[in-house]
């Protein structure tokens, strides 16, 4: 490994490691036509961890990183083409039945024909042009749905009850559709055993609805609720029970349903603070190592020192999404933002937790870094829309020392 | 024995690398802030030029900018002078329910210098102003970067102000009232 990291072909990788910072310089230049007033500092956030990805991609399987490299390119454009597509984010707030509805039509799709992968059923494929991840593409558009939503009843969810925390329950008619699309999403996601994205759109409705209302009460309903879902998921489904006795202890079946976790810790602790050096050990035990381990390979490449960057680089963007959102003079902005930078911040904090086993391991994509084209397009689009409301609905101060 | 060193070398720049990155994103970030703050560290330096409106100068008030005092001496003018009142304000240096008389054109603005100051980072330096015209009152947009809105519009032109109309200026709305 190390020699062919030395006598390799570097100077062709490392061409490929700089292509997606160079596609991106090209999408600023080709955004900044316009107007230069938006936020600037998630894009080269983002650009930072797909260059690492593509780095860390070669290091484990070079074709993978090649695919990588072809969806981070059409991500990028397809980013830029709606950030010019949509002249006023405001004006999305009109498609949020049909948001909500396709992303419901999406995910019964593949239930019903989707196609299988590695025992998962969670593509949906249209012959001869696409194959694509229907649950990443369902998120941001259930993000787009419930902050419209949201924005237009505010009212009716959040009228204050006597007590302290109490509410006065919102009248069903006004809540039907929302119950509706909901329930009938996580109940999807559960079908399908799909948990850690069950988790992270159960995160995301409970966000919402607190955010939008104020009210606490919603958060302590949804913790006795995520309980009593836990329970019975647990009761129901072997999966969940597999998936808690390799988190709580690994070591009962080391080489069966503790192999990933073990793994993934054996990998971690040979990084150690400074890393083994990229490349320099193999990843050839970790299982889903370009996929749902990637933190992993970085860990023990570049060391708690590196990865602790990445955490860094995660807080960041999160940081800077939520202040977005806090920004934004229109409602529907604000809480659309708002929804993005949940479904960002939740999404890795899961993947996280599972690696340092703080909880039980899920598959989840880890956002910008991980393989998977989908995931990349979406994360990318997300940032668009991002983009979009930082343009249209934040002020930007007179005089910006970002620019 | 020289590549591993090599190898060695390049593993610790490209952490280095990162944490480079990382600064620079936290320079700007500081930077942010700093030049977000900066309208408020202008205030100690420089007191006012000219008295903003007209009062009784028989007291001289320690901070001679801050609207409000002169809000609440404005109080005791005749009524059927036309007025600005605060109806909603984030800004630093206001209060809602002050009003403010309107007697000659004022300018509207974040830096001191104007007659009605707004210590808003997202009001323009000068950012409308309200001309008198005979009897009665015109609000124009001074190349505002956010905007003037008049009654929920932006405004592009001049608008003739009418009894009950309400301005609004980055995160300050004042109700006309004549």
């Amino acid at each position: 490994m190390l020699v062919t990291a030395a006598t390799g072909k570097p100077l062709g990788w490392a061409m490929r490691g700089l292509t997606p910072a160079g596609v991106l310089l090209v999408a600023v230049v080709l955004m900044d036509l316009v107007t230069a007033r938006r936020d600037r500092l998630l894009l080269p956030l983002c650009g930072l961890l797909c260059v690492l990805s593509i780095v860390f991609l070669t290091r484990t399987d070079a074709y993978l990183a090649t695919r990588q490299l072809i969806a981070i390119i059409i991500g990028i454009f397809l980013m830029v083409a709606l950030y010019y597509l949509i002249e006023d984010i405001r004006s999305l707030a009109r498609f949020k039945y049909l948001a909500g509805l396709s992303a419901i039509a999406l995910l019964a799709a593949t239930m019903l024909w989707g196609k299988e992968i590695n025992g998962a059923r969670l593509w949906l494929s249209i012959p001869h042009l696409v194959t694509f991840q229907s649950g990443e593409v369902a998120k941001i558009l259930m993000a787009i749905f419930l902050a419209g939503y949201v924005a237009d009843y505010r009212q009716m969810l959040g009228r204050r009850g006597r007590g302290r925390i109490s509410i006065q329950t919102p009248s069903l008619r006004s809540l039907a559709p929302l119950l509706l699309i909901v329930i009938s999403c996580l109940a999807i996601f559960v079908g399908q055993r799909d948990l850690g994205t069950a988790i992270l759109f159960f995160g995301l409705f409970v966000t919402m609805f607190y955010l939008a209302t104020g009210q606490p009460a919603y958060g302590i309903a949804a913790v006795a609720l995520f309980a009593v879902g836990l329970t019975l998921a647990y009761q129901l489904f072997p999966q969940v029970g597999v998936r808690i006795s390799s988190w709580l202890n690994p070591w009962a079946d080391p080489t069966g349903i503790g192999y990933q976790p073990l793994q993934a810790m054996f990998c971690l602790g040979e990084g150690g603070i400074f890393g083994a050096g990229l490349g320099h050990l193999s990843v050839t035990n970790l299982p889903a190592a370009p996929t749902d381990l990637i933190l992993v390979v970085i860990g023990q490449d570049l060391g708690l020192v590196g990865s602790g960057g990445i955490v860094i680089i995660y807080a960041l963007i999160s940081v800077r999404s939520y202040s977005l959102a806090w920004q934004a003079t229109d409602r529907f902005a604000s809480l659309l933002a708002a929804a993005l930078a949940t479904v960002f911040s939740l999404q890795t904090l899961i993947i996280m937790g599972g690696l340092l086993r703080l909880i039980p391991l899920t598959g989840i994509t880890t956002p910008f870094l991980s393989y998977g084209g989908t995931s990349i397009v979406i994360n990318f689009l997300a940032v668009g829309l991002l983009l979009a409301v930082s343009r249209d609905c934040v002020p930007q101060p007179e005089e910006s020392a970002l620019t | 024995m020289e590549l591993g060193l090599l190898l060695t070398i390049g593993k610790y720049l490209f952490v280095a690398l990162l944490y480079v990155f990382i600064a620079v994103v936290f320079r700007l970030l500081i930077l942010h802030i700093a030049t977000a703050q900066q309208p408020v560290a202008q205030h100690d330096g420089q007191p006012a030029q000219r008295p903003v409106f007209e009062r009784d100068s028989r007291q001289s008030p320690p901070e001679p900018t801050r609207p409000e005092l002169e809000a609440k001496e404005a109080g005791a003018e005749p009524p059927r002078l036309a007025r600005l009142l605060v109806v909603e304000t984030s800004a630093t240096n206001l209060s809602i329910g002050t009003s403010f008389p309107l007697s000659k054109s004022i300018s509207i603005g974040r830096k001191w210098h104007n007659d009605l100051s707004l210590q808003d980072r997202y009001v323009s330096a000068t950012h409308a102003l309200i001309v008198q015209q005979d009897n009665s009152f015109i609000l124009r947009d001074y190349h505002s970067t956010n905007g003037t809105v008049h009654n929920g519009v932006r405004i592009q032109d001049d608008v003739a102000l009418s009894d009950g109309d309400e301005i609004t200026i980055g995160a300050t709305t004042f109700r006309y009232q004549h």
